[in-house]
């Protein structure tokens, strides 16, 4: 179909259909439609502010949406920090002191810290090469995984984790054939 | 009649551009303000969505033309943190425990674009991510920054917002416009003109569940004329 003839047009000519002939009626559509108020009856104008006032609500609700993102329950924050700030508190009073000398010392707050590295506390330093452990990129790309692990990922670390993955497919992937051959054997 | 004429206009363009130097003279000192270093007391509070904590603390050295953001940790451990170029450094007692790469470098962290007055765009605009939308709701004046056209796909809209003239917040969406990561900067300081968030606050949403992390700065030095061995590590003496 031409993109001039679409549904649109359609609909105009069938509306517009009868005035192409009738003169008289062309004219009676144009004067009632400049009184179309007359028509609206009182349950209708009621229905057509409380839509407007929907509308309205829903436009400021829309509009409000994006500095509502800005916000956050400082509360909930707060609660969650609790114990922090409380070891936070006693490191502040005795300067120096590492997390390893709190636990020697049997020193209860010690045990609030579960990542004792505290490696989790830097976003910079949790990265992994895209992402991914280096055990899966062994795992699943052998060798050319642990190459992306090494050239691209730059760790030592990680590329260890990758050669383990990829040796770990290889003894199984050896077993299972070792397996299945025994079991073709037999039978 | 023609001396004392020219005698006026000299006068004059002698005293009008005296007045101009002194109008504009603070103008060019303030455009001109550029900050070299910055130091501060850093803690570090971390709750994973998992119930996981931890704590770290210490001192921060940043030297913009050195591009080396040094961490010298003293809980959970004494050791440093140092990231340059794209590997961050795990240095305990001169030697190197581990070396990992990252995409987060030096340039786009809160330390150089203060330096640089560059925080209020979150160092966007010397992105690939554009501008998308302009508006100001109540105090905020929030920018949404939309990813070039061909990674829309796995990256989505970042909307950063300004209060005051401050950066105030970062929302950081996917690519079907959820929420996936907000940053707050609070409690700005003000040292030697430079103004810097005392606060962090950051929550991350990972499968409805969040996470927190909250950073405070204190004792916030700008532009040390001491302790340059703190505002650089030579890196290729490490061994692990």
């Amino acid at each position: 179909m031409p993109k001039t003839l679409t549904w649109r047009t359609f609909a105009l000519f069938f509306v517009f259909f009868p005035f192409f002939f009738d003169e008289i009626a062309l004219y009676n559509f144009f004067h009632n439609f400049s009184q179309i108020n007359v028509l609206i009856t009182y349950p209708m104008r009621k229905l057509l502010i409380l839509c407007s006032l929907l509308l309205l609500i829903g436009v400021s609700r829309s509009m409000a949406s994006q500095a509502d993102l800005f916000h956050y329950d400082a509360v909930t924050v707060e609660n969650q920090m609790a114990q922090l700030n409380q070891l936070e508190g006693y490191v502040m009073e005795n300067p120096g002191i590492t997390l390893g000398e709190m636990t020697t010392n049997g020193n209860t707050l010690a045990s609030l810290v579960s990542d004792p590295n505290g490696i989790s506390g830097f976003n910079l330093t949790n990265e992994k090469t895209f992402g991914i452990p280096g055990f899966f990129w062994g795992c699943v790309l052998g060798p050319f995984g642990v190459a992306v692990v090494y050239f691209v990922g730059k760790d030592k670390a990680e590329t260890k984790m990758a050669i383990i993955g990829c040796v770990t497919v290889s003894v199984l992937s050896i077993g299972l054939s070792v397996i299945s051959t025994i079991l073709q054997a037999r039978l | 009649m023609r001396q004392f004429f020219d005698f006026i206009m000299k006068g004059l363009s002698r005293k009008s551009l005296l007045l101009v130097c002194i109008l504009c003279l603070p103008s060019f000192l303030l455009v001109g303000q550029q900050y070299n270093r910055i130091r501060a007391d850093f803690s570090i509070k971390v709750r994973t969505s998992s119930g996981g904590q931890s704590l770290t603390l210490g001192q921060i050295f940043y030297d913009k033309n050195n591009k080396q953001i040094i961490y010298y940790i003293s809980f959970p451990e004494r050791e440093i943190w140092l990231t340059a170029d794209t590997m961050i450094y795990q240095i305990r007692n001169d030697k190197l425990v581990t070396k990992t790469a990252t995409f987060a470098i030096a340039e786009f962290t809160v330390f150089h674009l203060a330096l640089n007055s560059r925080l209020q765009d979150f160092g966007l605009r010397n992105t690939q991510y554009t501008i998308g939308d302009v508006s100001r709701e109540a105090d905020l004046v929030i920018t949404t920054w939309s990813p070039p056209e061909k990674t829309r796909q796995t990256l989505g809209n970042i909307l950063v917002s300004v209060k005051n003239k401050q950066l105030f917040g970062v929302i950081f969406q996917n690519p079907q416009g959820v929420v996936i990561r907000k940053q707050f900067f609070e409690e700005y300081l003000v040292t030697n003109g430079l103004s810097f968030p005392g606060r962090i606050v950051e929550i991350n949403t990972i499968e409805g569940r969040d996470s927190y992390q909250v950073t405070t700065y204190k004792n916030i030095v700008v532009d040390e004329m001491g302790n340059d061995n703190k505002y650089f590590y030579n890196i290729s003496g490490l061994h692990f």
